[in-house]
């Protein structure tokens, strides 16, 4: 015990006197006494928030079952039944300390005090209010589980043991915050996953000291190694299955409370490109998904800018009638291209904001007007020409076919850098752009792994079948580098 | 478990040679040279016997390299170091110049070189103290990239070769001068591979990776000798010896099937612009190590100044393209030799008995 905390007194005045003092003004926090036992003669207290805990007279709540059986027995027998839990309840734990106590208090338990009695005993309930299991909606799937991540982090973690129903699959709380003192949980399959991997996370976990986390966003910014790179070195997922098959790989998965996005650790730029279904169906399909949505990020990338370079700088390299036609339909226009463009980029930009922002059904509403009617109404006032309004058409598309959200916010943002570089230094500027990204990227590591896995390092990740190009399930039977060398095998008999 | 070694495969190490040397080795060579028709071709044969021996040799005073100062002592290992920074001084600003030039001229006419030039400097240096393990994972991602796009372009310019122009009876001809002039120019730009040991303890098994650094070393010569023979089916003796870069013009003539491009010597430029960019790297690479290994890394700027002045200040009028190929037949190539050799020598005199190790 820490010598700065303070016991649990047996005297159940003291215990009140210290809980009404940290409890001053705190008006959603229940402080009941009550006195129990056959004869009524033994004092008692319950300290719960009000919504947090269920109505303690109910019989079938733990806590209603305990006080009604302490009606019926003598005050002599209460400490023994206490230490024993004879009442056989779940989730009932005694703690030595106030602090501890109320810590317990404010995750949503109720904490019982007996006069006499040194421990303060933790009773669990119904917890805060929460949505609830929902459908992920950011990572849609045409097949699969439909089920998403609550913001409840034991919801998350029963839907991930619902899935993995192995002792190995190890949870492990971890408290962050200050002052949210946030509640999270560090998934992981023990003979799967790295205990070196693990020590590091826990490390990079208690090196800093917050007031409060209110989502694992806040977690993942501080916990990254490159601070300064707009490329997330942490994957995310709203759905038990992604994050119960990634545990299967040798990854870690850290649940954060009041947050329905898990975090995936260590993770790769190529894991950012793989859908949810990838697992579920056929290979053919998902090589030429995957080809597509690689294709869709170097568009969601360089189009605009590399249709600047060209119309700008290297109109030789197009065929006469493309080139007829570009100019044909700039004819008008009063702005230069690349105001043009960035206009028009800027523009969908909105769009997209205000469609995230707006509530319900009337986001897409706003997506469809701002889509069809903005663009046509640009056209035809000759603000912007139909090439470009095809060009950002198609960079928009390309962002959004990026399976995974957070992971294509960088590629929009470079997408500015090109239209720059394409602008004004052509094809050049292109160039210089591609070195300078692959070259920060290959300076990218999570956690230990090398951002660009597989592309590199195939040596150490050979025979996975997992890359640009899957192989057909029956031959994928070799678990990523994140897992153990000693476990790499996960498919035997095909 | 994890690639977290700080060392390189065979793989990374191999893919980061052939992406360093090929461009430069392919757009400088060919040409005016001499290098050339069948005393080229000879030139790469009799090298690749030299290299093969001088590759065992530098796999066995690799360990000498590993501390510098262990092997040489402090003040030896500092004026070994600046003179092994002389190579890479010259060779990047020959090379930042050659890059920004082709860029001027190709891709972004307008706008001045000494522009083109800052650009391709920082985008190039950016990084580049930050590990050999980064510019293995470059080379890695890049080098089949390269190497795909440049075995595209000699399956297209197969197709518009004239079987007639390899039979001219001039290129026939082996000459004792232009083909020592062939062997020893191969020699000299292969002479880069002197840096070898320096990267060699920081691979994983350095003593078994002289197989693979050979291979390399047959690679780049394949590359070069299948470029001698197209060009030469494409131009024809007569042009090809007026040209500075042949390379260039058999580009801009080959384009890819479908129309869907007018042209694509834009493409082909711009990857050959962009092997140029991680030659240059690499050439920022050692140099911020050797000065790491000596304890210089203050002097990392000056070197990124000394190549931008170089480049942009001719000496004596004359720019460093015009005189880069005098200096790495005279200067660089024997100065690499004459350090190679005396850190060999010092290395084995000083490690009898591996008393440098213990």
């Amino acid at each position: 015990m820490d010598t700065c905390e303070t016991p649990v007194s047996d005297s159940l005045r003291a215990n009140e006197d210290y809980i009404r003092s940290q409890l001053d003004k705190c008006d959603d926090i229940v402080i009941r006494p009550m006195r129990l036992g056959d004869s009524r003669k033994v004092d008692c207290l319950v300290v719960y928030i009000e919504v947090a805990v269920s109505n303690m007279m109910l019989e079938d709540s733990v806590i209603g079952k305990l006080i009604n059986h302490f009606w019926e027995i003598p005050p002599s027998q209460m400490k023994e039944f206490l230490e024993y839990n004879s009442l056989g309840i779940s989730d009932v734990s005694e703690l030595p300390t106030m602090e501890a106590a109320m810590s317990a208090m404010l995750a949503g338990n109720a904490i019982f005090f007996m006069d006499g009695f040194n421990q303060a005993i933790k009773i669990s309930s119904k917890g805060y209010p929460n949505m609830g299991v929902t459908q992920a909606d950011r990572e849609k799937v045409l097949r699969g589980s439909k089920e998403g991540f609550s913001d409840s982090v034991k919801t998350n973690s029963a839907l991930i043991r619902k899935r993995l129903r192995d002792t190995r699959l190890k949870i492990v709380e971890v408290y962050s915050g200050v002052r949210s003192n946030t509640l999270m949980h560090l998934l992981y399959v023990e003979d799967l996953a790295s205990e070196e991997l693990l020590e590091t996370i826990k490390n990079r976990l208690a090196s800093f000291e917050i007031d409060g986390v209110m989502d694992s966003g806040i977690v993942q910014q501080l916990s990254e190694e490159v601070w300064y790179s707009p490329f997330p070195q942490f994957q995310t997922t709203e759905r038990p299955d992604r994050a119960s098959a990634e545990l299967l790989n040798g990854r870690i998965v850290l649940i954060c409370d009041n947050s329905p996005t898990a975090l995936i650790l260590p993770t790769t730029f190529h894991n950012f490109m793989q859908a949810s279904e990838d697992r579920y169906q056929h290979f053919e399909l998902v090589s030429f998904l995957r080809c597509l949505r690689y294709a869709a990020m170097l568009a969601a990338t360089l189009l605009p800018g590399l249709y600047l370079a060209v119309t700008r700088f290297h109109t030789q390299v197009l065929p006469t009638n493309l080139l007829l036609s570009f100019a044909e339909a700039r004819q008008g226009v009063p702005f230069s291209s690349i105001v043009e463009l960035i206009f028009l980029e800027l523009s969908f930009e909105l769009i997209r904001e205000a469609g995230v922002r707006i509530p319900g059904e009337l986001g897409n509403a706003i997506g469809l007007v701002g889509g069809l009617i903005i663009g046509q109404a640009a056209v035809e006032a000759n603000l912007v020409s139909p090439i470009v309004v095809m060009m950002v058409a198609l960079t928009a598309l390309g962002s959004l076919a990026i399976p995974n959200e957070e992971f294509s916010a960088p590629f929009r943002l470079l997408k500015y850098v090109f239209i720059f570089l394409g602008g004004f230094l052509g094809i050049f500027g292109i160039l210089l752009g591609i070195y300078g990204v692959i070259n920060h990227l290959a300076g990218l590591k999570s956690f230990q792994i090398p951002y660009l896995m597989p592309f590199v390092g195939r040596n150490l990740d050979k025979r996975q079948g997992d890359g640009i190009l899957r192989w057909p399930l029956r031959f994928m039977n070799r678990r990523p580098i994140f897992a153990n060398e000693n476990q790499r095998i996960r498919l035997k008999g095909r | 478990m994890f690639a977290d070694n700080h060392r390189i495969s065979h793989r990374q190490m191999i893919r980061q040679l052939i992406l360093s040397l090929v461009v430069p080795i392919l757009l400088c060579l060919p040409g005016t040279h001499h290098i050339l028709g069948a005393n080229g071709l000879l030139g790469i044969l009799v090298n690749f016997i030299i290299y093969y021996f001088a590759i065992i040799l530098l796999i066995r005073i690799a360990p000498a390299y590993q501390d510098l100062q262990k092997t040489l002592g402090t003040f030896q290992s500092r004026c070994i170091g600046l003179l092994y920074l002389v190579p890479l001084v010259l060779t990047g600003a020959y090379l930042l110049s050659t890059a920004a030039s082709l860029a001027c001229t190709y891709l972004i006419s307008g706008i001045p070189k000494w522009l083109a030039s800052l650009l391709i400097l920082a985008v190039c240096a950016t990084g580049s103290h930050m590990g050999l393990e980064k510019r293995g994972r470059i080379g890695e991602v890049s080098c089949g990239l390269i190497i795909g796009a440049f075995l595209l372009l000699y399956l297209l310019a197969c197709f518009q070769g004239n079987s007639t122009y390899l039979n001219s009876p001039v290129q026939g001809t082996l000459r004792w001068q232009d083909s020592l002039d062939s062997i020893y120019g191969i020699f000299c730009a292969l002479s880069f591979l002197g840096f070898l040991p320096f990267l060699l303890p920081r691979v994983t098994k350095p003593n078994s990776s002289g197989k693979m650094i050979f291979y390399g070393v047959l690679f780049l010569g394949a590359m070069l000798a299948i470029a001698l023979v197209l060009a030469q089916a494409v131009f024809g003796w007569e042009r090809l010896i007026r040209e500075e870069f042949p390379i260039l013009p058999l580009m801009a003539g080959t384009d890819l099937p479908g129309d869907v491009l007018a042209r694509f010597d834009v493409l082909w430029i711009s990857l050959l612009i962009y092997g140029l960019f991680f030659s240059l790297g690499s050439i920022f690479f050692y140099g911020s190590h050797i000065l790491e290994q000596v304890n210089f890394q203050p002097l990392r700027l000056w070197i990124l100044l000394l190549v931008y002045g170089i480049t942009l200040n001719p000496a004596a009028g004359y720019p460093i393209d015009e005189y880069f190929g005098w200096l790495l037949v005279w200067v660089i190539t024997p100065l690499m030799l004459a350090l190679t050799f005396y850190v060999s020598i010092w290395y084995k005199s000083r490690n009898k008995g591996g008393a440098i190790q213990k």
